[in-house]
């Protein structure tokens, strides 16, 4: 190829990629956009400490942003221990066979069922069957089973990636396996494992069909694990769907999407000092 | 001559295919051992047989023994775990772990439960002023030890190594990627350590052997052709490779 033949393909080519990033950036840009232009100009601070009024017609949306922290929090409590450990056992206490094949495999699967079926499920097992009830406890873990295969992966995607020789170093002066992990992988691997945990804090707190079967639609403060609570997410769905307030509804997604761009602001800002303070 | 480690008809496999051949060698008591011989001859594999590292790799067997002191470093019951404390190991790669100096100089000690911070600094000030560190990082202890340079990540492998105060040290090829500058300051490092340490050292600089070590063994294809002492090694090998090699005629 001549090199003026090169050169026309670089140019071509960068339109291209340039065109492809500009267009992922203006499509979330228009999403956000066109939610915060129907709710933040109506939104006002009592949205957010004041109850529902009439299904939520008028007041604001307190018990369903305590009901979101509260399964989402569950949901990680259960699922980051989880899904950790199993990380670790899959990358440092076995080598690779059949099982864990087949446990790599079952993780893949589940991460590509739609989570109404996560949410029939636990209806059925932790509503009916654990006799929960509708709870932000049977919510939480729903959700926990739900982000448990995207925990799995990225965290056994960050342990793997860290250096053989550190294991060797920490072998080498005479560490257990489990000090070797706890003192060396696991640090090392960090912002791997928390990245994927944050993902799916994002996706828990944005839920919905796996919630509206286990945590209930309540309208008020969720205060005990058994109590039922409804998430932002759910309360917008109801909101629209039933045609109670179409303004409430944009407003409730817009306090939702505020606080995912909270949680991963603060999450990465953590992040980046945690790293900081290693390199 | 006392051996601290000695290997007794000792062999490897790596399923099935032998990779070294009945090996006989010991490390004596103050001396360093020099290794030699090219890639792929099983200088290394050897090594991390003494600490019994290649325990790690699926698939890899042995025969004979190899005598730690009076112990059977593959007999029953020897807590392996233990064995590596002892025997103090430094790897091609300086490996700095990501965290502090000090932190990198005293994971050993911290392994075995000690937490003193006092104690703690003792151990690390000795042991960088035995790798002749100190006075280039004693201000800097508490910065990342991955800010420091490749020699001195090094000679930060050794402190960190002989802050568990070993029966021995292994190094494999520790000054392969440093150059001349810091590999001399590694070179005056082990030459004081070995009446305290006694040392293996594997390298693929047949100058650094003969600069270095006291005996000179020469390993090829899974082989130990010749052991002897440096000056004799080099000067009249009694085996034509080993003359070979160290002439520079192959390797």
């Amino acid at each position: 190829m001549t090199t003026e033949g090169a050169k026309i393909e670089q140019g071509i080519a960068k339109g291209a990629v340039w065109f492809c990033a500009g267009l992922t950036v203006a499509i979330l840009v228009l999403i956000v956009a066109f939610v915060f232009w129907q709710g933040l100009p109506y939104l006002r601070p009592s949205f957010f400490y004041e109850g529902p009024i009439r299904m939520g017609k008028e007041g604001g949306v307190f018990p369903f942003i305590v009901a979101t922290a509260y399964i989402t929090v569950i949901a990680v409590l259960v699922a980051a221990p989880l899904g950790v450990g199993t990380a670790i056992y899959l990358t440092e206490y076995t080598r690779p066979s059949r099982l864990t094949a087949v446990i790599r495999f079952g993780a893949d699967c589940l991460a590509g069922v739609p989570s109404i079926i996560f949410g029939l499920f636990g209806f059925v097992f932790f509503v009916i069957r654990l006799k929960l009830g509708w709870s932000v406890l049977s919510g939480g873990l729903t959700l926990a089973l739900m982000v448990l295969p995207t925990v799995i992966r990225t965290s056994e995607e960050a342990i793997r990636v860290v250096p053989r020789a550190y294991r060797d170093v920490a072998f080498g002066l005479g560490s257990t396996r489990w000090q070797m992990v706890t003192r060396v992988v696991l640090p090392s691997a960090m912002p791997g494992i928390l990245t994927g945990i944050i993902l799916s804090i994002g996706r828990s707190v944005s839920e919905t069909a796996a919630v509206m079967f286990t945590a209930g639609v309540s309208l008020k403060v969720p205060i005990l694990p058994l109590q039922s609570g409804r998430t932002l997410a759910l309360h917008f769905y109801i909101l629209f769907r039933e045609g109670i307030s179409n303004t409430n509804a944009y407003k409730t997604a817009t306090v939702l999407i505020l606080a995912i761009l909270l949680i991963n602001f603060t999450a990465y800002w953590l992040m980046r000092r945690f790293i900081a303070k290693l390199s | 001559m006392e051996a601290r480690l000695r290997a007794e008809n000792f062999s490897v496999f790596l399923h099935g295919a032998p990779i070294l051949r009945n090996i006989n060698l010991s490390l004596h008591l103050n001396e360093i051992l020099g290794i030699i011989g090219p890639a792929g001859s099983g200088k290394s594999t050897f090594l991390r047989c003494l600490n019994r590292l290649n325990d790690l790799i699926p698939g890899m067997t042995h025969r004979g023994s190899i005598w730690f002191d009076s112990m059977d470093i593959y007999g029953p019951g020897v807590n392996v775990t233990e064995l590596r404390r002892r025997i103090g190991m430094v790897y091609a790669v300086p490996v700095a772990l990501p965290t502090t100096v000090l932190a990198n100089v005293v994971f050993g000690p911290r392994l075995q439960g000690l937490r003193d911070p006092t104690r703690l600094r003792e151990i690390a000030e000795s042991s960088l002023k035995a790798a002749f560190l100190w006075d280039e990082v004693k201000d800097r202890l508490d910065d990342s030890a991955l800010r420091l340079s490749g020699g001195q990540q090094q000679r930060l492998c050794i402190a960190r190594a002989i802050a568990l105060e070993p029966a021995a040290l292994l190094l494999d090829e520790p000054c392969s990627g440093l150059d001349v500058v810091s590999t001399a300051k590694i070179e005056e490092t082990l030459s004081v350590l070995k009446s305290r340490y006694p040392t293996i050292l594997v390298t693929n600089n047949v100058k650094q052997a003969s600069r270095v070590s006291d005996r000179t063994a020469f390993f090829l294809m899974g082989e130990l052709v010749e052991c002897d002492e440096t000056r004799k090694f080099f000067t009249t090998p009694s085996d034509k490779r080993a003359n070979d090699y160290v002439t520079g005629r192959f390797g």
